[in-house]
């Protein structure tokens, strides 16, 4: 799968536990982080999951990759 | 790598009702993590049992009690050289690092430097006595 796609589906399918499909409406407009939707226990939680499926590392320690947790559109493009 | 301290994030009025709450406690406040720490020795397992009580919403386990309520933590573990141990997991997939911090606990031995990691839902705590370099 192509790692994007592969990425999306990861941030989807935690989203929709999270909060039920209701989330993606207007959700390229959503501040995740601001908006409540992702706090700090769901990012380390998130950030986990995607290093376990990708083997890819995140570092969240950066501050360019933690800012990427906010928006939708950069979250799935993270790795 | 042995078992150091167990971090129990709870409410203060809480204590009480833990099984392993201790009877002799050292209470401090860590001003830079916004929590409250009372620690207690349990001499049978030679362990140390660390209640984390958050102090404002800046704290770093208010989120964590809000979402799982009075729960285990942190399991710490004490190494000799925490850059080596830092070394090793920094770039493991699975392993996110959160932070590293010195802080004074004088019931541990005075100033120790820590460090966190998130692994499968569960914060792991190595901490060391700091060394000057």
């Amino acid at each position: 799968m192509h790692s994007k796609n592969k990425l999306k589906k990861i941030v989807d399918n935690f989203l929709i536990k999270k909060e039920g499909k209701k989330v993606f409406k207007n959700i390229t407009k959503k501040k995740l982080v601001s908006d409540g939707i992702l706090d700090s226990l769901d990012i380390f939680t998130l950030a986990t999951i995607i290093e376990n499926k990708t083997k890819k590392k995140i570092k969240i320690t950066d501050n360019k990759v933690f800012k990427k947790f906010e928006k939708y559109k950069e979250l799935i493009k993270l790795v | 790598m042995k078992i150091h301290h167990i971090g129990i994030a709870t409410s203060e009025k809480n204590i009480k009702n833990y099984f392993f709450r201790p009877n002799k406690r050292f209470t401090y406040i860590d001003k830079n993590q916004n929590n409250k720490l009372i620690i207690g020795y349990n001499k049978d397992n030679n362990l140390w049992i660390e209640f984390i009580i958050p102090l404002n919403k800046k704290s770093t386990v208010y989120n964590f009690l809000n979402k799982h309520g009075s729960s285990i933590h942190h399991i710490a573990y004490y190494v000799k050289d925490l850059k080596a141990v830092k070394k090793k997991y920094l770039n493991r997939a699975g392993y996110i690092f959160v932070d590293s911090f010195q802080i004074n606990l004088p019931c541990f031995g005075g100033q120790m430097e820590t460090m966190f990691f998130y692994n499968k839902n569960i914060f792991i705590e190595f901490l060391s006595k700091y060394k000057k370099e």
